[in-house]
């Protein structure tokens, strides 16, 4: 399996980490190689003290790193259009999942596409 | 001076304060601008009727990718204090309700592939209403930023004039920018619970900003008012003036007319708030 994957964490470094609840508010990001090529990256969200655009903030950290999907409880509309832009896939994770968690149902597929909304 | 009528909600009778004020002021002989910079419902102009003499479309610079060569470097949103861009491999995402159009990073682009275009936001209407200019501005409707629009309504204030600024409810950015330059701020509230509770936290904004307020207190037997004098009197904040509701204001309001042609004490309650605002301050600043 190719790509990366990203999941806003809070309390917690590796895969034991738990998934924090918005993308742009998170403390940090676990971005994990799919194809296990590269020991999984822990990201600090810097920008989560941003006044606004924090959302955006957070999506241009995680493209830069290359990521290809992002599995989060909520996405914020502006992170959700950013991510988008940047081609990553997104899915929906119940919240309060361990990272290793999350990865797994990934893995088996069972994890919720986030759709497009259409206003 | 420039004295600046706000409100922590809409709707407590902002707009009946300012328009009398600039009204009587101009009546006064006084040479009085009223701004109105409540730009998602800009209402004086119901009760000045004013001749609009001047009316133009405000635009402001976004940051546009027209053509040539992004190569995705980042430089721009590094730069960007608002997170107002966005760096994909070869192109930008710009997100205008973000950008606080400092041109910034157009100017940083390495390979200078971004310009500035304009981009509509509202209309600013000049005109007069007797003695008194008038000038307010209207933000367009989805138009998510209105800052640069109140900023462009208070930079046509003639300095060394009387101002009276008729600003955004609440403590938004919009009410930030409108007490910008303020030198008197009156905050109209009414007695109810979820009026102190905004009422506190305009009180707030003003303090932040060094701006000596004043409260208005209008339809003062609408609830119970101890609560509200209670805080305004620890607080220290002054009461200029404060009356009871009647009828007869909400008919006139309701008319789309100035209230104080017809209702004699409330003209005279206002020319007294005139009085007290025009007055030097207790504290020695002017
Ligand atoms: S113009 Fe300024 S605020 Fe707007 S995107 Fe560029 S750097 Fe950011
Ligand atoms: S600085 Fe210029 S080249 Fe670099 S990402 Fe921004 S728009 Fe593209």
């Amino acid at each position: 399996m190719n790509g990366r994957l990203a999941v806003p964490v809070r309390d917690g470094v590796g895969l034991q980490a738990r998934l924090d609840r918005q993308l742009g508010r998170a403390a940090a990001f676990v971005v994990v190689d799919l194809d296990g090529s590269v020991e999984p990256v822990y990201l600090i969200n810097e920008g989560v003290q941003a006044e606004q655009g924090a959302g955006i903030g957070a999506a241009a950290l995680l493209l830069q790193h290359g990521v290809t999907a992002v599995a989060a409880e909520h996405f914020g509309p502006k992170a959700e259009q950013a991510l988008r832009a940047g081609g990553a896939a997104l899915y929906t994770a119940p919240g309060g999942l361990t990272v290793a968690e999350v990865l797994e149902r990934f893995r088996a597929g069972t994890l919720v596409r986030h759709e497009l909304k259409v206003y | 001076m420039r004295l600046v009528v706000a409100s922590g909600k809409g709707g407590t009778g902002k707009t009946l304060v300012s328009t009398h004020l600039a009204w009587l002021a101009a009546e006064r002989g006084l040479d009085v601008t009223y701004a109105d910079v409540d730009v998602e419902t800009p209402n004086g102009h119901l009760f000045l009727a004013p001749v609009v003499e001047r009316e133009h479309r405000h635009t402001v610079l976004l940051p546009s990718l027209p053509f040539g060569h992004c190569t995705g470097c980042g430089v721009c949103h590094d730069f960007c204090q608002y997170n107002a861009i966005l760096p994909l491999p070869d192109s930008v995402l710009i997100f205008p309700e973000l950008c606080h159009n400092c041109g910034g990073c157009v100017r940083v682009c390495p390979p200078a592939v971004l310009s500035e275009v304009p981009h509509e936001v509202g209309t600013v209407r000049e005109g007069r209403a007797g003695n008194l200019r008038f000038l307010d501005g209207r933000v367009d409707v989805g138009e998510p930023r209105a800052t640069p629009l109140i900023q462009e309504v208070l930079r046509r204030i003639d300095a060394g004039t009387l101002a009276v600024v008729d600003a955004p409810p609440g403590t938004s950015c919009n009410t930030t920018a409108a007490l910008s330059g303020a030198d008197r701020v009156l905050l109209v509230t009414e007695p109810t619970p979820f009026g102190l509770h905004d009422l506190r936290l305009a009180l707030q904004l003003c303090r932040t900003a060094g701006l000596p307020a004043g409260v208005v207190i209008n339809r003062a037997d609408l609830g119970d008012d101890r609560p509200l004098r209670a805080f305004l009197e620890a607080e220290r904040v002054p009461v200029r003036a404060a009356w009871r509701y009647d009828p007869e204001l909400a008919v006139a309001v309701a008319r789309g007319e100035l209230a104080g042609r017809r209702v004699p004490w409330f003209r005279d309650a206002v020319e007294h708030l005139l009085d007290a605002c025009l007055a030097p301050q207790e504290d020695g600043r002017s």
